[in-house]
């Protein structure tokens, strides 16, 4: 039984993308954490049985451990991945350890902005650049907007981009995008999922804020507009401006696009699927069953064996 | 050192508020006008508290002062700018950008979408003349736009 968590471990890093695909936005973003959040919990508890496994065969140290010392039951997975095991939790220690600290400190440089920056109102920026922001802290959140982001963009356009910005604070977007950094960083298996969390989590501001506004196009086209000028900004400040190392952050790293997908999404009229399928629905609550299910049989299976 | 801490940290709040009120301002403003933008803003601040929090600033070089009438008015200086944009930069990260406590408008562009986001612009621009007269769109008027 132990093995079934990894198992469902590798279904649901597979299947992530087209579940992401067939979700409708407003459950999108809390579903596929949700689902990242048990994946990485099953992972970290099937290794942790497996490296247990393998110190209770070292008598030296698990008599250090306290652990009693007895004959090792057959049913015991084989020695060799249980010491790939404790490998594998001593570097997902170090993984999750790592990203924690980052991600703690991004959290500390958020809240410390929060709080110098004063409440109800959107942060003008004088940056050249065309980026608007919403910066998650512990304590709340504040929309900032670059002065070149208010001149490329007319007025309703302006507010549909902060009220984009303000729907990411309402849904608490940061705290679900650090759980699968988190997850991510444990399990290599789910390093696609916090791209997948971010595009989820901006169609649902998008949709959200194409409620609040009324406006489908004025949205969509403040996306493009604003995601031309940002090419643009590369580009000019790319590959020739060795002087100046300053990079765009907008512009960095995916090899997917998101914002043309949104634009498309945001044009077709229609918020799309309103519904959880059913299949789908049935498929990933089984799923989950299983995993938990397995999870603490393994458990149970590796206590009265251990005893 | 210690028992300033407070005293201190409300002075920053009031110079950010401050500071954030002149920033959105069209142009200079007086002390009483900075207090009733603050007012607007939800900080209730004496006149004199204002004044003393806009003279600081003069004092430190983040604002520069006019004089209107029988007084003074206020706008930020170009070393308050590079200040705040600084510290938007050092927030926004060495260029990976991938902290998750921002969430910014677009992200994960690559060069490929441009062909793409133009034909999809051109889309959104379509049929609706109502609000989208005014506003020339920005492809055109950049150096480097494809045809």
């Amino acid at each position: 039984m132990v093995w079934v968590p990894l198992v469902v471990n590798i279904v649901v890093a597979m299947c992530a993308p087209a579940l992401a695909r067939r979700l409708p936005y407003r459950v999108k973003p809390a579903a596929l954490t949700a689902g990242a959040v048990i994946a990485a919990a099953g992972w970290v508890w099937s290794l942790t049985l497996l490296a247990v496994s393998f110190v209770d065969r070292m008598p030296a140290l698990a008599h250090r451990l306290g652990a009693t010392v007895g004959a090792p039951p057959a049913e015991l997975p084989p020695s060799s991945a249980g010491a790939a095991a404790v490998l594998a939790v001593g570097a997902t220690a170090g993984m999750l350890l790592a990203a924690a600290t980052r991600i703690g400190r991004d959290l500390i440089r958020a809240e410390r902005l929060v709080r110098r920056l004063p409440p109800g109102r959107v942060h003008v920026v004088p940056l050249g650049q065309p980026d608007a922001c919403a910066i998650g802290g512990v304590t709340g959140g504040r929309v900032v907007i670059t002065a070149g982001m208010i001149d490329c963009l007319d007025s309703a356009e302006q507010d549909a981009v902060l009220a984009h910005e303000h729907a990411h604070l309402a849904g608490g977007h940061h705290w679900l995008r650090m759980i699968v950094a988190c997850c991510a960083a444990v399990d290599p298996l789910l390093r696609r999922l916090p791209g997948l969390v971010e595009n989820a989590c901006e169609r649902w501001a998008d949709e959200h804020a194409a409620r609040a506004t009324g406006q489908r196009r004025v949205l969509a086209r403040a996306l493009g507009k604003v995601s031309l000028a940002t090419l643009r900004e590369a580009q000019r400040h790319g590959p020739g401006a060795a002087g100046e190392p300053r990079s765009t952050p907008t512009t960095c790293g995916f090899d997917h696009s998101g914002v043309a997908e949104r634009m498309t999404a945001l044009l077709d009229g229609s918020s799309g699927a309103t519904r959880v399928p059913a299949t789908v629905l049935l498929a990933t609550s089984a799923l989950a069953a299983i995993m938990i299910g397995s999870a603490v049989h393994a458990g149970t299976d590796y206590l009265a064996l251990l005893r | 050192m210690r028992g300033k801490g407070p005293g201190r940290r409300v002075a920053g709040e009031l110079e950010s508020a401050v500071l954030a009120v002149l920033w959105e301002a069209d142009g200079p403003l007086t002390p009483s006008q900075t207090q009733e933008a603050l007012i607007r803003d939800g900080h209730e601040l004496a006149y004199t508290s204002v004044a003393t929090t806009l003279a600081r600033l003069h004092g430190k070089g983040m604002l520069e002062r006019t004089v209107a009438g029988r007084g003074h008015a206020y706008t930020p200086t170009a070393a308050a700018a590079r200040q705040l944009a600084d510290r938007m930069r050092g927030l926004l990260g060495d260029g990976r950008g991938r902290a998750e406590v921002l969430s910014h408008f677009v992200a994960g562009l690559t060069a490929d979408d441009e062909a793409t986001l133009l034909a999809l612009l051109a889309a959104a621009e379509d049929d609706e003349p109502s609000t989208g007269g005014g506003s020339v769109p920005v492809a055109g008027e950049l150096p480097g736009s494809r045809p």
